[in-house]
């Protein structure tokens, strides 16, 4: 039976935005550093990518780490300023940041303006354009590789300069932690998978405008993050999977859809406020609870 | 050329005036529970349609106020008690996100009990003249609008510098611990401060569909994230601070989206000036230093 | 311990909760397909600040598709409408077309959406070759170079030599300040009326955009007021939808006195609802014209009326047109082929569209069509004249 393209294509979304909230999870989870702008890095990945490919004719495979890297160089701007500022001012900022680089991809038409970018490339292997099922075990390959590097560096000596700056930075301070250089590492991590999620959503969808972008989907991306666990690294995929199927799900109830949605996150949250996977959540518990059985 | 600036001027402090109506509320919020209350712009669309629909029914525009200031105080409360009491112990992240989805709920919920589409609103009680000052044309609805939030600061500045209930509030926010510990009752000057703030926002709900001749249900989406920059730009928790923010950034915007407005937009200058702002004053520019 | 047990509880109803409803979706879906009805597909923003044209476009779908199914169908065989909800996120509008084409099985589809979503979608449909109408999306891209995609709406540069014939042509005025909306609509149209003033003689003294959000318009107002009173300003052409209608109040009220010609976004009765009186003598450019003498029109009026209480708009209009027209294609092309379904959109010749007649389409599967002007008279749109000069209702592609 051949998998309808429906079912791929949600696939891949949900594939592509875990991406951009395990990115959340490593700047907010982890390290504790509130980011509300993540759809901004998705959107510097994406014109990045978008732009290096069509416009200089680079092929995707370089696209794709040069517009992690940008996005990951705007995460360290961002970072810089974070460093000076308190967690709410952050959040602020952040939300700041996601709408002065919403309007500059409108106002400027080298990000296509209001009418967007078309024809973006699908990239290929020798010959084969990865479309459709083999788009989404790309997606998913880098989707493991870069769960896999959150992981190492969760485990290793990032992880736990991260924990320390995020409970006790003074603390982290008097063991000779450099707080102010892990913070900037988190948003510049962070930002770079963003970045990543960005050039696959727009070598998936082949357009993108600058209002793919705007702030309501880092919002979106953040109750992934949320819902997942944001301490949690499969958190990321979990809360993907429930904020793109839930509202899929919901859709013959067509103007009343977001009613439902809204409700069950908001409910959600009263009573699992640490999310789904995240540490102390009942899931986790549960789990925790039938390994050691 | 003067004539031109002046008339900036007035419509600058005009709009002005109505982001600190909407502000205010949030620093109150945030003063206390240091919770970025977004589902405030929620309430002021509420507000605005129970005026809407006060006006329609009696034809009164001080019922109207009252009714707008009434559901609003509710709903505010409301919020306050079943979640956001709720959440105080939790990661800061989490009542955010709450307030957050709050806002789209009540956005979604208006659109379909009140009609997705925006309701024209004209109050006819309401002077629509304007007068010409040398070559300046002051239209009397700005001068309704700009004096009836100013009056509502100064009633609401005077409730909170003056009373006892005033003084409590401030003793929460200064020290929530050992104020507690002095008498305050917590519960009480939260439930207050949450009816005062929502208040004045579902008024200034009701006065920008008034100003503007509509409402609609997806009204509250630019004020829910432009108060924030009134906050920071005023100062977290400050009566006064939320006037001048508000009428600070009214202004800029207004001359910057006049003379510079093919380098970004108007909605871009209220963060840009935000940001910089905070890079160089990270406590915000009437913040103390910590 | 009891809050655990409870937070256990919770957690395994929601799990439950979405796998049955997934289950549950997909038997409805599956179930659906048994009757032998031909499927057409609808995506429209039916939630979020969109949602008040969504609804409206998808009103006058199905009262389109209500009229077809009482004439007895298309080829025998009843229509049914498959409408989704696109939330007006071009991420959601992908996963709907794939929905529609492959989970629904659609001959065709109608997008009553946006720009940004209907571009999103329009690429899957290319790719699946299934025939897409867009209804009113504006955005060029759209349409250029797609073998599947046709739009029965006017292109904005259509309107923006409309708007500049009207003032400087058909009204004969010479100053024109120009205030546009900033996106793919208001860009284009306003950078169109700016060059055919310049070439019909008339001078454009001020030209700026807004943002869709704007409902104070002063920063603007001002200078335009300040340019009048310096050396007069004869026409205000504002490009923007009914939501910018306070912009028309704004303008009266700073006492600017130019002549304000408007466009197919304010072809509302909403309009005129915000605007009040300040909307009386106003001039738009549009294609529904509500005065016209086609049993179709009054048909469609009468029928939207009593559905939703509300004069119909453009929005409206352009959909039932897109539904229309589709039905026309599929009915002539005697099979369900979706290659003879293009072929015969492609063959439309002077379809009589209740947003205007369609001449043709052209290469680029843009409609050719009549245009009219309309004028605020006592609180309702009336015509004010027709437009039929074919160098100003042919698209340039």
């Amino acid at each position: 039976m051949v998998l309808p393209e429906y079912y791929v294509t949600l696939a891949i979304q949900v594939g592509i935005y875990a991406i951009a909230a395990l990115g959340l999870n490593i700047t907010m989870g982890k390290a504790g550093q509130v980011n509300l702008g993540q759809a901004a890095f998705m959107g510097i990945g994406a014109m990045a990518s978008a732009i290096l490919t069509l416009r200089l004719g680079l092929p995707f495979w370089l696209a794709l780490p040069a517009s992690g890297l940008l996005a990951g160089l705007a995460g360290t701007l961002l970072g810089l300023v974070s460093v000076r500022l308190r967690h709410d001012f952050l959040a602020i900022t952040t939300i700041g940041f996601n709408f002065i680089v919403v309007y500059v991809f409108l106002y400027y038409e080298v990000f296509g303006g209001s009418y967007g970018i078309i024809g973006i490339p699908r990239p290929t292997i020798a010959g084969l354009e990865l479309k459709s099922l083999y788009y989404a075990i790309l997606v998913y390959a880098i989707l493991a590789l870069l769960m896999a590097i959150a992981r190492f560096f969760d485990k290793t000596w990032g992880g736990i300069a991260f924990k320390l700056v995020r409970e006790d930075e003074e603390a982290a301070m008097s063991l000779g932690v450099d707080v102010r250089k892990f913070k900037i590492i988190a948003f510049a991590l962070g930002a770079a998978y963003g970045g990543i999620a960005g050039s696959l959503i727009a070598h998936f969808k082949t357009v993108i405008v600058y209002s793919d972008f705007e702030f309501v989907y880092s919002i979106m991306i953040l109750s992934m993050s949320i819902i997942g666990g944001l301490d949690s690294i499969p958190g990321a995929l979990v809360g993907a999977s429930i904020v793109i199927l839930l509202p899929e799900i919901f859709r013959p109830l067509t103007e009343y859809r977001y009613i439902m949605y809204t409700s069950i996150i908001a409910v959600m949250l009263l009573y699992m406020p640490s999310g789904i996977l995240g540490s102390g959540s009942p899931v986790t518990k549960l789990y925790r609870k039938l390994v050691q059985k | 050329m003067i004539d031109e600036i002046l008339q900036h001027l007035l419509s600058g402090v005009t709009v002005g005036s109505i982001y600190a109506a909407t502000a205010l509320g949030l620093t109150l919020v945030y003063g206390l529970l240091k919770i970025l209350h977004i589902a405030h712009a929620g309430v002021y669309v509420w507000g605005a349609y129970a005026g809407f629909y006060a006006y329609t029914y009696t034809g009164n525009p001080i019922v109207a106020g009252l009714a707008s200031m009434a559901v609003a105080a509710l709903l505010g409360v409301g919020i306050e008690r079943v979640f956001y009491l709720r959440l105080l112990d939790k990661p800061r992240y989490v009542p955010l996100m709450v307030s957050i989805a709050l806002f789209i709920l009540m956005e979604e919920l208006a659109a379909n009990l009140f009609g997705h589409y925006p309701k024209g609103f004209h109050v006819e009680e309401l002077p629509r003249q304007s007068i010409n000052v040398g070559g300046l044309t002051i239209n009397a609805l700005q001068v309704v609008v700009v004096s009836i939030i100013l009056s509502a600061f100064v009633s609401l500045w005077a409730i909170l510098a003056k009373t006892r209930f005033g003084i409590a509030s401030q003793a929460l926010i200064q020290d929530m611990e050992v104020s507690q510990a002095l008498g305050v009752n917590l519960y009480r000057v939260l439930d207050v401060n949450f009816a005062l703030g929502s208040a004045l926002a579902g008024l200034a709900g009701l006065i920008v569909g008034m100003y503007y001749s509509s409402i609609y249900p997806y009204m509250g989406n630019i004020v829910a994230y432009k108060a924030l920059v009134v906050i920071v730009l005023g100062g977290f928790g400050s009566i006064a601070g939320a006037l001048l923010g508000g009428i600070i950034l009214g202004v800029s915007e207004e001359f910057l989206t006049a003379y510079l407005g093919h380098i970004l937009p108007r909605e871009a200058f209220a963060f840009i000036v935000l940001v910089l702002l905070l890079i160089a004053r990270p406590q915000g520019l009437l913040g103390r230093g910590e | 311990m009891k809050l655990g047990v409870q937070k256990t509880l919770l957690a395994a109803v929601i799990v439950v909760l979405l796998v049955v409803a997934i289950i549950a979706v997909l038997v409805v879906l599956r179930g659906a397909g048994e009757e032998e009805t031909i499927k057409i597909g609808f995506f429209a923003p039916l939630t979020g600040p969109a949602s008040a044209d969504g609804i409206a476009a998808r009103t006058g779908a199905e009262i389109a598709v209500e009229i077809i199914n009482e004439r007895g169908g298309i080829l025998g065989k009843r229509v049914e409408l498959v409408v989704y909800d696109d939330a007006l996120n071009p991420d959601q509008a992908v996963a709907v077309a794939q929905k529609l084409i492959q989970l629904d099985g659609v001959v065709a589809a109608v997008s009553g959406s946006y720009s940004s979503t209907t571009l999103a979608a329009s690429q899957v449909f290319e790719e699946s070759r299934v025939p897409l109408v867009v209804a009113y999306a504006v955005n060029p891209l759209i349409t250029e170079g797609k073998r599947y995609v046709f739009r029965v709406g006017m292109l904005a540069e259509t309107e923006g030599k409309a708007a500049a014939y009207t003032a400087v042509k058909l009204l004969g005025y010479k100053t024109v300040a120009i205030l546009y909306i900033d996106n793919p609509y208001g860009d284009s149209l306003a950078k169109t009326a700016k060059e055919y003033v310049e070439k019909y003689g008339g001078e454009v003294v001020f030209m700026d955009k807004f943002q869709f959000g704007t409902d104070d318009f002063s920063p603007w107002l001002n200078q335009i007021k300040a340019i009048d009173e310096e050396k007069g300003v004869d026409v205000l052409l504002i490009v923007g939808y009914y939501q910018h209608a306070v912009a028309v109040k704004q303008a009266k009220s700073l006492g600017i006195q130019a002549q304000i010609l408007g466009v197919e976004g304010f072809d509302s009765p909403k309009f005129i609802e915000i605007a009040g009186d300040a909307a009386e003598g106003v001039i738009i450019v549009t294609d529904f014209d509500r005065d016209s003498d086609l049993e179709m029109t009054k048909e469609f009026t009468k029928r939207y009326i009593e559905k939703r209480n509300l004069d119909p708009d453009m929005v409206a209009a352009s959909s039932f047109d897109a539904i229309m027209v589709l039905a026309e294609a599929i009915e002539k092309a005697g099979s369900l082929d979706k290659e003879k379904i293009i072929e015969e959109l492609s063959k439309i010749r002077d379809f009589p569209g209740v947003a205007g007649k369609i001449l043709y389409f052209t290469e680029n599967h843009n409609a050719v069509k009549e245009l009219t002007l309309q004028v605020v008279e006592n609180g309702k749109f009336r015509r004010y004249a027709m437009i039929t000069e074919e160098e100003i209702i042919t698209p340039s592609k």
